[in-house]
């Protein structure tokens, strides 16, 4: 989702400059969509940007650095932003690097539902087929 | 001042929900713990540095409540 990618755009620059959240902000502009676009292979706009920004504006996850600023100009993370950056982070690092069979696993926890469905499809037909075999 | 305790929630960064896990499991730095209500999973680090933060912000405001307790009463005296 474009709010996570957001957040980890601004985790990024923070730790490849050394940086606290305090120093780095950054501006919802046509270069934060191209730099987002590359990094994460998709596609979004300028408005998908903003929307995201004002997502993580009312949930806490950034901040204005400053009074007066404009809506979506320096922007910072916040503690929880930054925590919620970096959970995904190692979420999606987790999830990388899991076993194929734990990834088999989870992906039918994951969809049981269809699992059981496709089950009891499989069961009916069998049935029907069985039924109108017997029948002369 | 008296000596007080105060207990603070750990809470979701994603939904802000009460975190509730296994008691019986020690978590460590690196772990993630999963959130009941959200399921997403959270930072260990994270959730300490984020709660941290706010146990500082009422231990603080608390403080400023009987610091202004306590000049209103010195000012009292002197009346």
């Amino acid at each position: 989702m474009v709010e996570y990618m957001l957040l980890e755009n601004l985790l990024d620059e923070m730790e490849s400059s050394g940086a606290t959240a305090q120093m780095v902000s950054i501006s919802i502009d046509q270069s934060i969509v191209d730099q987002i676009k590359s990094k994460h292979n998709t596609r979004c706009s300028l408005d998908d940007l903003k929307h995201a920004a004002d997502l993580c504006l009312s949930r806490e996850w950034l901040k204005h650095s400053y009074l007066g600023a404009k809506q979506y100009e320096k922007l910072q993370l916040t503690p929880t932003g930054a925590g919620v950056a970096r959970s995904k982070r190692m979420a999606a690092q987790a999830a990388a690097s899991r076993p194929m069979m734990k990834k088999m696993s989870d992906y039918i926890t994951d969809h049981s539902g269809l699992f059981v469905f496709l089950g009891c499809v499989i069961g009916v037909v069998t049935l029907l087929l069985k039924l109108f075999k017997d029948t002369p | 001042m008296k000596d007080k305790t105060y207990d603070i929630p750990v809470k979701c960064l994603f939904c802000n929900c009460t975190l509730k896990v296994d008691t019986e499991t020690e978590y460590k730095s690196g772990d993630l713990l999963k959130c009941q209500e959200c399921g997403e999973d959270n930072d260990y680090d994270s959730l300490i540095q984020v709660t941290k933060d706010t146990g500082s912000k009422v231990v603080m405001e608390d403080v400023k409540k009987d610091i202004e307790k306590e000049f209103k009463n010195i000012f009292k005296k002197f009346k």
